[in-house]
């Protein structure tokens, strides 16, 4: 019981000077106590984990609701000036060009790349990291495949390792972690190496590099690579 | 700081929270301007100045804070702007003297977010198939850090022996889960 209640004073950060002492020595000699400690550790860090992602995903829907609102009074506050306008007799109006975000276009360009490494057949695969990586990844558990991932190149050095925890980052948005690890693949003779400059140039735009995403975007299109068509498409949209 | 909005943040009402979050967005927005960022650069940095605000409302890091609740906010943003400038190599200097003046200081932000371990991960699927109610009060006492006294304060709970027991089932529930 005494116990519990230094574990619950160390989890909330305010141990006494005294207590902490206590929590240190119990920590070295006590076997049970350090397991214990371990666990409300993990799970602390689990909830603040969980709880902050929430949060995040509710302030992000609240920008895109805004910004959906944004653009519908934007096209009302058009509509009425361009009403005025055709009222005033002029015979043709300058619309301005539409300014599309660059989230935008990544979210409509981007889908992680399939996974060719390790198909997945119900009931058949061995329960390996290596198959637990991708089915996590199938199933859109992209944090968890990251992990393994990692885990799985530092062992094997395997160069699409480094491509998949790349496509599962930037499907968490965090482009900024994805780009060294394309960067690195680009140097590699993978396979896959051909399709990295696609999922490079979306990564920079994620991060509004627009120069850096263009001259890739360009690359695809100039080595008839994978998603030149899109390339082309994209390219245009973000002039 | 007022009290009142670090409580916002630990209740997480979502009514309170987009309050909060529209009342200093536009101010934001027309503040960063003068930095020749972008509108989706501006939104980004506000997202995330907003999210590290309230980090540090649950980490007490506001509690001895005087400036008001607009300015520490901007200041994060600030710090964000100058992070954004050096990234995007437009500035190589980062003496507040040599940016735009105004009246705010730029306030430090660590992101503290880290990456699950596996077992961690395993605990997050369990934790995740608790009931509403535990995952609150686990909520409440691991990532909001109140004490088994302020958890009755800030919700139904008469009595720290109630809040006490409930914690303490949940917490087996998930051991249960996690053993079989």
């Amino acid at each position: 019981m005494e116990n519990n209640y230094l574990i619950e004073k160390y989890i909330q950060n305010c141990l006494s000077s005294q207590e902490e002492l206590e929590f240190n020595t119990l920590l070295k000699t006590d076997a049970n106590f350090k397991k214990e400690v371990g666990f409300h550790t993990n799970l602390k860090k689990v909830v603040k984990h969980e709880d902050a992602t929430n949060f995040r995903n509710f302030i992000v829907g609240l920008e895109d609701r805004t910004k959906n609102t944004t653009s519908k009074k934007s096209f009302l506050k058009w509509f009425a000036a361009a009403s005025i306008v055709v009222l005033f007799g002029l015979s043709y109006l300058l619309i301005p060009k539409q300014n599309v975000s660059t989230n935008a276009l990544f979210a409509s360009y981007f889908e992680p790349y399939r996974n060719v490494i390790a198909p997945i057949v119900r009931g058949e695969n061995q329960q390996d990291d290596k198959t637990l990586a991708f089915i996590a990844y199938e199933k859109g558990e992209y944090q968890t495949a990251i992990v393994l991932f990692s885990k799985l190149y530092a062992s094997t050095k395997e160069p699409y390792y480094l491509f998949y925890k790349a496509n599962a980052l930037l499907k968490l948005e965090r482009a900024k972690e994805a780009i060294p690890l394309l960067l690195h693949h680009l140097k590699t003779k993978d396979t896959l190496t051909e399709k990295t400059n696609w999922y490079l140039a979306l990564a920079y735009l994620k991060i509004k590099e627009k120069k850096k995403a263009k001259d890739l975007l360009k690359r695809v299109i100039t080595t008839n690579s994978y998603h030149n068509k899109e390339a082309k498409e994209l390219l245009k949209k973000m002039d | 700081m007022n009290i009142d909005h670090i409580k916002k943040f630990i209740e997480n009402n979502p009514k309170e929270i987009s309050k909060l979050y529209y009342s200093n967005r536009d101010s934001f927005l027309n503040f960063g301007k003068k930095y020749g960022l972008d509108y989706d650069d501006l939104t980004d940095i506000y997202q995330e100045a907003f999210i590290a605000l309230r980090n540090h409302a649950l980490n007490g890091k506001l509690d001895t804070i005087k400036s008001s609740i607009k300015t520490y906010l901007f200041g994060i943003g600030k710090f964000m702007i100058y992070d954004l400038l050096k990234d995007k190599k437009r500035t190589t200097n980062y003496e507040p003297s040599l940016h735009i003046q105004d009246d705010i200081a730029p306030v430090s932000f660590v992101n503290e977010e880290e990456e699950l371990s596996m077992e961690q991960h395993l605990l997050k699927q369990f934790f995740n198939k608790l009931g509403k109610k535990c995952q609150e009060m686990l909520t409440l006492f691991y990532s909001r850090g109140l004490s088994i006294d302020d958890i009755i304060e800030f919700t139904d709970y008469t009595s720290s022996s109630v809040v006490r027991s409930q914690k303490s089932r949940c917490i087996k529930t998930l051991r249960e889960m996690i053993k079989s």
